[in-house]
């Protein structure tokens, strides 16, 4: 495997307007600093499937395993943990129903597990048929 | 270090491995909270591919020695040099180590099966009861 060392990334300004967006602070950059491509990249996914003979997970990046511990309420294992619990959990799911999110993690290892409660349009916790998963954060 | 971060490893073998969906999942209780159902839990298939392929996971040693440090301290594990290849068994075993909790693979003392490696095709299809899920216990006569 080859390595790209580089320590900024430039941007081609020729076809954008400088006041396309005057909130984004990196709109009047050329360059951006790779930490920012790094730091924002997704560090863990998952995606799975709770009904039907199998539990199965469908695709994945840096997870070890899923657990189904009750009705609605998995826990996703990481092989290689978040540095802590202070991460960022977007969340959803295929089914046409409302999905509430209760990202708690672990007392004893807090940064090893993502823990999500789902429920339905009822507000029952629920099974769905395929949910997915993705955390943004700082790696131990 | 010649073996790199953790994470790299991960990313450069999700390219070149095939996953691997295990044919087992792990069934346990709970033994600190009697009325929660059996858990399954299900080995993510490219988890699965890394450990039989060898050369990317840490030792399972790091991973224990790494729930003692606090939150937010370097861990050992992501550094770790990577072990060689397991036999889907001993992949199992790993896991059960790694997730599931100390109290249930380790410090129970109770007589009840409290934990179990099943065939996929054990685990009920209805899940009707789902939250009523235990070990069947086997008695011997």
């Amino acid at each position: 495997m080859s390595t790209l060392n580089v320590a900024n990334i430039s941007d081609d300004q020729s076809t954008l307007s400088n006041s396309a967006n005057p909130i984004d602070k990196l709109n009047n950059t050329t360059t951006v600093d790779t930490k920012f491509v790094t730091n924002g990249c997704t560090k863990a996914w998952v995606s799975w499937s709770n009904i039907g003979p199998n539990y199965e997970i469908n695709g994945s990046l840096n997870a070890s395993s899923i657990t189904y511990t009750r009705v609605g309420d998995v826990e996703a294992n990481f092989t290689n943990v978040m540095a802590d619990a202070n991460f960022s959990v977007p969340t959803a799911s295929s089914a046409n129903s409302l999905t509430s999110v209760d990202g708690r993690t672990t007392d004893k290892f807090r940064a090893r597990t993502l823990i999500l409660d789902w429920a339905n349009s009822t507000q029952q916790y629920a099974d769905l048929p395929d949910m997915q998963t993705a955390v943004h954060g700082e790696l131990a | 270090m010649t073996h790199g971060h953790l994470w790299d490893r991960l990313c450069e073998a999700k390219e070149r491995l095939e996953p691997v969906q295990s044919k087992y999942r792990v069934v346990y209780e709970n033994p600190n909270d009697l009325d929660a159902p059996a858990a399954i839990m299900c080995p993510d298939p490219n988890w699965m591919a890394c450990a039989l392929a060898g050369g990317i996971l840490p030792p399972i040693e790091a991973y224990l020695r790494d729930k003692n440090v606090p939150d937010g301290e370097p861990k050992e594990h992501p550094y770790a040099a990577p072990i060689g290849s397991l036999s889907e068994e001993e992949a199992l075993e790993y896991l059960i180590m790694k997730d599931c909790p100390t109290e249930v693979w380790r410090d129970y003392t109770g007589n009840r099966t409290i934990l179990k490696i099943v065939p996929v095709e054990a685990i009920p299809t209805n899940r009707a009861f789902r939250n009523a899920w235990k070990i069947k216990q086997e008695i011997a006569a």
